[in-house]
């Protein structure tokens, strides 16, 4: 004899779910109720059914049945962690190195981790939480690049490293959506043309974004690599965004000439 | 907690690199500044460095902050070995 449980909201739904799963009817079932949570005025909110088989034909097809759904079950997992050696998940090596990184820059601070199989988040909480942000988020964008790169060096597995301290990402966001709204004012008052100060992508794409719904102006960025600024443009003025000049996206690489590459490498300046 | 820059790096750079064994990091102490020199195999440079200095800028941000927080400052040069 094997027991099954099932949940459900209403005692009904649970033997549904049964008679579904076991094929069986449910005047055929021998089952006891179990009420698991109720609610203040004795309303039950789940209801779980136990259900007692001891029918062997019954018994044997749904082992059968196991055993085959057990592949389809999980297709994404199962590679990823036949590639794991010893089934090491990377949250440990996630929380290993960085762990010796804030230590070795004299901080201490707690670590929450969560898994799952494309991501490691991690949130850093610390008393001297800007040491680990960095003006702007620079040293935690910076903190997350290098942990990306030495978690997922060698592993066959790539988990993309997400770090946070303390919800500074959130407020960070929150802060720049507010600046790109005063920004916006300040270029309709004034009509002119607003340059923002260097952004990495992630901030400039917050700010386009925050001003998308926004008629009274149009956001643009110009320049290339570190010099890109985002402009916000009030709407008397679009059209003549760029001042002549390198208006447009990235330029094209430099061609090369009769096929000689050009662009000396030297890659020790940085 | 102290804050220790040399090792910082050191640890940093040779869990970037295939050859850790011959990853070697000095520093040089003046009154305010310390240079920390880091060497690597040849072939692991671009391990240090990264695509358009990528990585090389994120060790010298790590690097700065922590230096500030010590009250210094710190220079990062990398070196071939």
């Amino acid at each position: 004899m094997k027991e099954y449980d099932f949940e459900g909201r209403t005692r009904e739904e649970a033997l549904l779910k049964a008679s579904e799963f076991l094929k069986m009817n449910i005047s055929d079932m021998n089952y006891k109720v179990i009420e698991l949570e109720s609610s203040m005025f004795g309303l039950v909110k789940k209801v779980k059914v136990v259900v007692q088989v001891d029918d062997e034909h019954v018994l044997q097809a749904l082992e059968e049945e196991s055993r085959e759904d057990e592949q389809p079950e999980t297709p994404v997992m199962e590679p990823v962690e036949n590639n794991v050696p010893g089934d090491v998940l990377l949250g440990e090596r996630v929380n290993d190195v960085l762990g010796r990184i804030i230590e070795l820059m004299g901080i201490s601070a707690v670590r929450t981790i969560e898994e799952t199989d494309q991501e490691v988040v991690v949130d850093i909480k610390s008393q001297e939480p800007d040491v680990l942000t960095g003006k702007d988020g620079r040293v935690l964008s910076s903190l997350q690049f290098i942990v990306n790169r030495i978690v997922n060096r060698r592993s066959d597995v790539r988990k993309h490293v997400l770090l946070d301290v303390d919800g500074f990402k959130e407020r960070r966001e929150a802060q720049l959506q507010e600046e790109a709204r005063q920004m916006a004012m300040k270029a309709v008052e004034s009509n002119r043309i607003f340059k923002m100060g260097p952004l990495n992508a992630k901030d400039r794409r917050i700010i386009h974004l925050a001003l998308k719904d926004n008629a009274d102006v149009s956001t643009k960025s110009e320049g290339n690599g570190a010099q890109r600024r985002l402009l916000i443009i009030p709407r008397g003025l679009q059209g003549r965004g760029g001042r002549g000049k390198n208006r447009g996206r990235k330029r094209e690489r430099p061609r090369r000439q009769n096929g000689q590459a050009t662009e000396p490498k030297n890659p020790a300046s940085e | 907690m102290s804050v220790e820059l040399k090792e910082l790096v050191e640890y940093i750079a040779k869990s970037l690199v295939d050859n850790p064994d011959e990853v070697n990091v000095a520093e040089v102490q003046a009154v305010q500044t310390s240079v920390i020199e880091l060497r690597v195999a040849k072939e692991d440079l671009g391990k240090v460095i990264g695509k358009q200095g990528r990585t090389a800028r994120a060790i010298r941000t790590i690097l700065s902050s922590a230096a500030t927080k010590a009250g210094k400052r710190a220079v990062l040069e990398i070196l071939e070995d």
